[in-house]
């Protein structure tokens, strides 16, 4: 391995180190399924790995592995032909079970998972990523107008959806 | 409900913390990285041999006719007619031999290894890609920006038709076609614009997306986008994944061609007076040079072509930067041939159109820009030649 190589590789696995978790789990919001998390990060550091030596700003690292986050989730509908499935006498070792609170937290999950995926990627990066309207309409590619309105239906979705009971401030409006 | 907001903030940074996740280790992204560079060839393969095995047990309706002058043997009557993938070779192509990519000359395509696969009607050849076990074909009835598309099985029937622009183009790895559809103003008859990208080997779904768009065009696939030229009307440059809406790339007016390999976009702006390279998932113009069209460029997105726009001289440059490489030896001069068109059969040769002492021939360009004979001397043909469109 050429010193060159070694200290690409030296500068990307600290990159790895720092930011994996917290895009893991941006990939998981994105996705809402852990498999599919995974497999969309993998793909986009792979991704990132080829592209290292062109991202030329590394304070910028970060929006462009989101974007590619959100690109590949979005091309799953790509996978399917590229994806065969193989019978196997191998069971899996393990069931994964994805294991949540019952109350409000739930129930404010379940409304994000039956948004549209790119309503869903803005409120992901907006409110989990706490990126500005602006930052999220240009890691999208759309106006900020539209992150607005997206933004907008979620929340009146949340009003709509989440029953009043699991409000915490559902007594006190009553009152 | 209380400030929402917060609520939706606490909801999904509590659900991301609850949830664990296993590490990517270095050698997994490496592993994937070097996965990524090598799907575009060994799909390729897979793909023709995956071609093979279907057609061995499909009886043939059209027995191909052989190109005397490329097989030296008659192929024994099992050897499957469906067309190679058009997806580039991984070995380099044999100086002086025959093409190692798909051509078409007038009514018929020429497959690597010699085969031809007949079209049953004489409308001329714009563009075309392997496409189902046949061919989808744009052919040469040009009227106000529109074309017809019309797709052959693999006995050569025509089996469906629609009217489009431009031409179908496959992904790098050849796996997805696209391409589009509408309507002719002058057809009196309403239906939506569609863009359409459909599994190569017809074993998925087809997807389309409505286009808010005249008679727009495919330039090719980026990663999962599709990158059209708008047309009429709104023109511009688009990219789309089908899911979202089309995003307009604000720094082309027109787009030539893409690497996915590389993830650039080739165009121009000022009415075609300045060529451009642009960074597809950035928008970043990576260079632009004057009086220039960029083109073609190669199946590893490292080099391109630039044209001239006054005098029409050739060059390789360095995609990335627009270095000058090489000098394409043909300058429409005397006893030079001009170059009509031009695309990459490999990572070190490009396949050309030459027109010269009024003739059409194929010709190959290395990089230094030198040209050799990529048919047989004498072999020349009349109507120019025409190569499978990949991003």
């Amino acid at each position: 391995m050429s010193a060159k190589t070694a200290a690409r590789d030296a500068e990307f696995t600290a990159y790895l180190d720092a930011r994996q978790p917290q895009l893991l789990r941006t990939a998981y919001l994105l996705t809402g399924d852990r498999h599919q998390a995974e497999d969309v990060l993998q793909t986009s550091l792979a991704k990132l790995y080829l592209a290292w030596d062109k991202v030329r700003d590394r304070d910028s690292v970060d929006a462009y592995v989101r974007r590619i986050m959100v690109n590949e989730n979005n091309s799953l509908w790509r996978r399917g032909w590229k994806k065969r499935e193989f019978a196997t006498e191998v069971l899996p070792d393990r069931e994964f079970r994805d294991e949540y609170d019952e109350g409000l937290g739930a129930a404010l999950w379940d409304v994000v998972q039956t948004l549209p995926k790119k309503a869903r990627a803005v409120v992901v990066l907006r409110y989990y990523e706490q990126l500005t309207e602006a930052e999220t309409a240009d890691l999208l590619g759309i106006s900020v107008g539209t992150v607005k309105s997206q933004c907008s239906r979620a929340l009146a979705a949340l009003r709509e959806r989440v029953p009043a009971e699991l409000n915490p401030g559902h007594r006190e409006e009553d009152r | 409900m209380s400030d929402p907001e917060q609520l939706l903030r606490d909801a999904l940074q509590d659900r991301a913390e609850r949830t664990s996740y296993d590490a990517t280790p270095l050698a997994d992204v490496e592993s994937g990285a070097y996965r990524l560079r090598r799907r575009r060839r060994t799909v390729g393969a897979a793909l023709t041999a995956a071609a093979a095995v279907v057609v061995v047990v499909v009886p043939l309706a059209v027995v191909a006719a052989q190109d005397p002058e490329t097989v030296p043997a008659p192929a024994p009557t099992t050897t499957p007619s469906v067309p190679t993938p058009t997806t580039t070779p991984t070995t380099p192509a044999p100086s002086g031999g025959p093409p190692q990519i798909a051509y078409a000359e007038g009514d018929r395509i020429h497959e690597p290894g010699g085969r031809v696969f007949q079209l049953p009607r004489d409308l001329g050849v714009s563009g075309f890609v392997a496409y189902r076990g046949g061919y989808l074909v744009a052919d040469a009835r040009y009227f106000e920006g529109s074309v017809g598309l019309t797709r052959y099985d693999a006995g050569g029937r025509a089996v469906a038709s629609w009217t489009s622009a431009g031409r179908p183009v496959s992904s790098a790895d050849g796996l997805v076609t696209t391409w589009t559809s509408f309507a002719p103003p002058e057809s009196g008859t309403t239906a939506p614009t569609l863009v359409h990208v459909a599994s190569s080997t017809g074993d998925g779904p087809e997807v389309t997306q409505e286009l808010d768009l005249i008679q727009p065009s495919v330039v090719g696939m980026v990663g999962v986008d599709v990158v059209i030229e708008g047309g009429f009307g709104a023109g511009g440059v688009w990219a789309t994944d089908l899911v979202s809406a089309p995003r307009r790339i604000e720094v082309l007016d027109r787009a030539t061609d893409v690497s996915d390999a590389q993830g650039l976009i080739a165009g121009s702006v000022d009415q075609d007076a300045i060529g451009r390279v642009v960074d597809a998932a950035t928008g970043e113009v990576l260079w632009e040079r004057q009086g220039v069209t960029v083109s073609a460029f190669s199946p590893d997105g490292r080099y391109a072509v630039a044209t001239a726009s006054q005098g029409g001289r050739r060059e390789i440059v360095e995609a990335r930067t627009g270095e000058v490489l090489a000098e394409v030896k043909a300058s429409g001069e005397e006893h030079f041939p001009t170059l009509l068109e031009l695309t990459w059969e490999d990572d070190g040769h490009l396949l050309g159109d030459l027109a010269f002492n009024c003739c059409a021939h194929l010709g190959r360009v290395d990089l230094d820009g030198n040209i050799t004979p990529a048919r047989p001397r004498g072999e020349i043909g009349g109507t120019g030649f025409v190569f499978a469109a990949t991003s």
